[in-house]
């Protein structure tokens, strides 16, 4: 098995994540009855460092921050999964750095969020785990 | 001017961004008022079932919060590594250069859409400086 792969698997989880992510983290169920809320988090607004915001405005900017780094990190699983194994094997402080960065990303989300981001945070911590091994073989 | 230089600039920059963002991003300003508190009580107080887990806003504001300062500290290590590449390998990876220095000019546009100052701040410099490296690394050298 090369490292190659791994990444490329990687990076096509990552997509998938980042799109279910970006698209759905606005969005709430009827049955959870958190309208009231949504409509307080929307409606009070405060000022900070001069700008008026609302809680729903810093909700949204994390949301959309992680979004971007999720697509991001897909960009970077594929270009790492595309370099040559010498130069790869130059770049595996920060191929642990990126296992690490997600196994960081697998228990926070296990801590505060459900199955979906879980299992998809934890499947690609593997895989990148898996890529960093594997590219600090000697060639 | 080289490429590493901007690297180490961006790290450096980076760190204190992800410690103000880590320790700021749960806080409150007692000077936002009651209805603030209010919102922040059902922020915390409403739960609700996702997926069998029961959660409340907090809890998922929290998470966003928190994947943001790892993502802000891999960035740092990234640039900080990216910096200390010769430049022939880091001629070869400036795709993920550009990669980087596009991600924090998105976040630069965030922060500008729905934050505040300090995050604003700190994500331009931080974009300009990975622009910079970016720029610089693909230029060809002569040995």
């Amino acid at each position: 098995m090369k490292a190659s792969l791994f990444y490329r698997i990687a990076s096509v989880l990552l997509l998938l994540f980042a799109a279910g992510h970006t698209l759905g983290f606005r969005q709430s169920d009827p049955s959870w009855g958190v309208d009231t809320l949504l409509g307080s988090m929307r409606s009070i607004h405060f000022d900070v460092q001069g700008f008026s915001r609302t809680y729903w405005d810093l909700f949204v900017a994390a949301g959309f921050s992680v979004g971007v780094f999720y697509f991001f990190a897909a960009v970077l699983a594929w270009q790492l999964g595309g370099l040559p194994a010498q130069t790869l094997a130059l770049m595996r402080g920060t191929a642990w750095a990126f296992a690490l960065c997600f196994a960081a990303i697998a228990v926070v989300s296990w801590r505060y969020l459900f199955v979906l981001p879980i299992v998809f945070s934890v499947v690609i911590t593997v895989c990148l785990i898996a890529a960093a091994w594997l590219s600090a073989r000697p060639i | 001017m080289k490429a590493s230089l901007f690297y180490r600039i961006a790290s450096v920059l980076l760190l204190p961004y992800a410690a103000a963002h880590t320790f700021g991003f749960r806080g409150r300003n007692p000077e936002w008022g009651v209805d603030v508190d209010a919102v922040l009580r059902l922020m915390r107080s409403v739960h609700f079932d996702a997926q069998g887990f029961n959660l409340t806003y907090w809890d998922v504001f929290s998470a966003f919060g928190f994947f943001f300062s790892v993502f802000l500290l891999f960035a740092a290590v990234l640039a900080w590594l990216l910096g200390g590449l010769p430049a022939e390998t880091l001629a070869r990876v400036r795709s993920i250069a550009w990669a980087l220095a596009i991600c924090f000019v998105a976040d630069t546009a965030l922060t500008w859409r729905y934050a505040f100052t300090t995050p604003i701040v700190f994500s331009m410099l931080i974009s300009v400086c990975l622009i910079a490296a970016a720029w610089l690394s693909a230029e060809p050298r002569s040995v």
